[in-house]
């Protein structure tokens, strides 16, 4: 028998050892992704934790005057600010005592007091003040509104300054009044859609994802990897224990360590394989998404943990080193490559020797395959 | 007299085990490395992260006149939108914003074509907050343009920009003062990195219970306790376990005492020696072969791993 047909039989020794292995195979697959699949859905629903943050009571009096009409318009607007449904309650008092009172009691932080024909004075240039009573000026949240004040101040103040120079261009070139309230409109209308349409301008993104995949993506591919190396552990008896008898004839038949490596890369290649093709259906069927190419896409992670998990095999004393090196370096590998924790909650070194690890590369392949 | 015997043979006994000093050494290593990791000076303060690739002029103009005010975030700029969104994930900054090539002339024109991105986490609990200083600094900067655009009409355009000039100077537009008293105190604190090491205490004392537990079953399967009775097995198998877990209990108490500086720890501990004992007593009534705890020593610790891992995220 030459050595090629005997490496051949070698591994197919292997394999058919491997048939028995395949019922515990598919239970520690089972316990293994159930385990990692939950503590991993549990992390990426807490990991960036919603902060709550208290809001601030912001009393207001609104006069019954000739501008009740704008105000009302004015306040509408206010109201519907993302920024101030975020970070205040807007209360409505009936009189500037009643607004007072309430600041004093604790029950509202800030009171704003808009002035008689406040949006006429807006208009007409003559900008009557608002008085704003503050129960503290220190904390953080009286900052965070003090800052909006600003904001929304600034806004007013450049839609002002904009309408008034129209307004002194349009009539330096004797402009009839239509043309001018035409341009002071226009004017109007374009600061207004600057300041209060920044939707149209901006676009929000979620820096919660991995990459091209979500937190929830990430971390179940994470998971799958994990319990893949792990699966190692079943099967590992026929990669590392050959029985001093059977070592000799091989040695005598000239198959020697690398040979046997190479047995060993094949049979967990395969048993991986088999192990993932579960798992693969399985979170599938959990999140409703199913890639048939990801069956072939997965083979060189497939690969390259196989390797791993050989080198492993070979290289230990005993099935419990075995098994204890590999607990080690996968521990390491998920760590160093985000499957943990996500790459940028990781320190700088560690982030520059992920590069390096195979890790990051796994997990990325794992989910391309899965999503 | 025995009993001290046996606890002195199976001492010397794990120690022979290299897998045993290599889990004392990496304690050991911990400690120390996290004894000489030096303090960090972080302040408290909320950073915006910004990066932009437009090139009209606009961003420097904005970015001058946000440094200017006394404004309650630092926005500060990173070198890339990869950088950007790192800043964003790690929390170091509450929210970013990444402004692409075009957005100031279509802001300006009022098209919706190229838009600023901001980027968020769900703990960003100001960036609507923080987006609302961004656009009112912009809308100020790019408002002589705005105002140019709005009207239309190029033979104004030099009138238009001195008159906002102007108007912007004067006390003739509507201000708000600043209601707050003075900048807000964001204290420097100090902090070290956090290594586990009272976590990893623990998964080593589970695994050295359970190695003693495998010593004791590779001895019972070459035959050595055959003539005792099951009394006499049962105490060795205590002692077995005993000895593997006190000289890691002994180190991790003393590296974590180290580490966090809390005597409470002792106690702790101890309640959890006994208790990882008792899980391996209750262990060895299940599994009763060397070869089925050698496969699963390994899963119940990646199994304690992950969940003191997502325990401590919750």
């Amino acid at each position: 028998m030459n050595l090629t047909s005997l490496f051949c039989r070698l591994i197919t020794t292997n394999l058919k050892r491997l048939k028995s292995y395949i019922i515990p195979l598919f239970i520690s697959v089972l316990v293994l992704l159930l385990s990692c699949g939950i503590a991993g859905k549990l992390i990426s629903s807490n990991l960036y934790k919603e902060k709550n943050m208290t809001k601030i009571t912001l009393a207001y009096y609104l006069p019954n005057d000739e501008d009740m009409t704008y105000n009302l318009v004015g306040l509408n607007f206010f109201e519907n600010i993302d920024s101030v449904q975020n970070t205040a309650n807007l209360v409505q008092v009936n009189t500037i005592d009643e607004g007072k009172n309430m600041v004093e009691s604790g029950n509202a932080d800030y009171f704003v007091i808009i002035p008689e024909l406040f949006f006429s004075g807006i208009m007409n240039g003559t900008n009557p003040a608002i008085e704003i009573i503050i129960r503290e000026n220190s904390s953080a949240s009286a900052h965070v509104i003090n800052e909006l004040f600003l904001s929304y101040g600034r806004y007013l103040g450049v839609a002002q300054a904009a309408v008034y120079s129209a307004i002194d261009t349009a009539r330096n070139h004797e402009l009839s009044s239509e043309e001018v309230k035409e341009i002071q409109d226009k004017v109007n209308a374009t600061f207004l859609n600057r300041a209060l349409k920044k939707d149209n301008y901006t676009q929000t993104i979620s820096a919660t994802n991995e990459g091209n995949y979500t937190l929830l993506e990430h971390y179940l591919a994470s998971a799958l990897m994990i319990t893949l190396f792990f699966v190692a552990v079943v099967f590992m008896p026929i990669i590392k224990e050959y029985g001093n008898g059977v070592m000799l004839q091989l040695n005598v038949r000239k198959i020697n360590t690398l040979h046997i490596y190479l047995c060993n890369f094949f049979t967990t290649l395969i048993a991986l394989y088999i192990a993932y093709i579960p798992c693969h259906i399985g979170i599938s069927i959990y999140t409703r998404h199913f890639n048939p190419a990801g069956f072939i896409t997965v083979i060189p992670a497939l690969c390259i943990m196989s390797l791993i998990i050989a080198l492993i095999a070979s290289l230990s004393k005993n099935l419990f080193t075995a098994n204890i090196v590999l607990l080690c370096v996968v521990i390491t590998i998920a760590y160093i490559g985000g499957g943990l924790l996500p790459r940028s909650f990781l320190p700088q070194i560690i982030q520059q020797v992920s590069n390096y690890l195979p890790g990051e590369y796994l997990i990325s392949t794992l989910a391309k395959g899965l999503f | 007299m025995q009993t001290l015997n046996r606890f002195v043979i199976f001492t010397k006994r794990i120690f022979t085990k290299k897998i045993y000093v290599l889990m004392l050494a990496a304690l050991i290593l911990m400690t120390l490395v996290y004894v000489s990791l030096p303090t960090k000076n972080q302040t408290a303060d909320i950073k915006v992260a910004l990066y932009c690739q437009d090139t009209s002029g606009y961003y420097e103009q904005v970015l001058s006149t946000l440094y200017e005010k006394n404004s309650l975030y630092t926005f500060y700029e990173a070198n890339s939108e990869k950088d950007l969104i790192y800043e964003v994930k790690s929390q170091k900054a509450e929210c970013g914003f990444y402004i692409p090539e075009g957005f100031f002339d279509a802001y300006i024109l009022g098209q919706k074509d190229t838009q600023m991105i901001q980027y968020v986490i769900p703990s960003s609990a100001l960036a609507t907050a923080i987006s609302e200083t961004l656009y009112s600094n912009i809308l100020q900067v790019c408002s002589p343009k705005i105002l140019e655009s709005a009207v239309n009409t190029p033979e104004y355009n030099q009138e238009l920009t001195e008159g906002m000039d102007y108007y912007m100077n004067s006390d003739e537009i509507f201000t708000v003062s600043d209601v707050s008293n003075g900048k807000l105190d964001t204290k420097t604190y100090q902090y070290k990195i956090n290594l586990p090491v009272f976590e990893l205490s623990v998964i080593l004392i589970l695994a050295s219970g359970l190695m003693g537990l495998l010593v004791y079953y590779e001895d019972l399967e070459k035959g050595i306790y055959t003539p005792l009775g099951n009394r006499a097995k049962l105490g060795i198998k205590t002692i077995s376990v005993i000895t593997a877990i006190l000289p890691i209990l002994i180190v991790g108490t003393i590296s974590s005492l180290i580490a966090t500086g809390k005597t409470s720890l002792i106690l702790l501990f101890a309640a959890y020696a006994l208790a990882i004992f008792l899980i391996t007593i209750l262990i060895s009534l299940v599994i009763k072969k060397s070869r089925h705890l050698t496969t699963l020593i390994p899963i119940i610790l990646l199994l304690t791993v992950i969940c003191s891992f997502a325990s401590s995220i919750i």
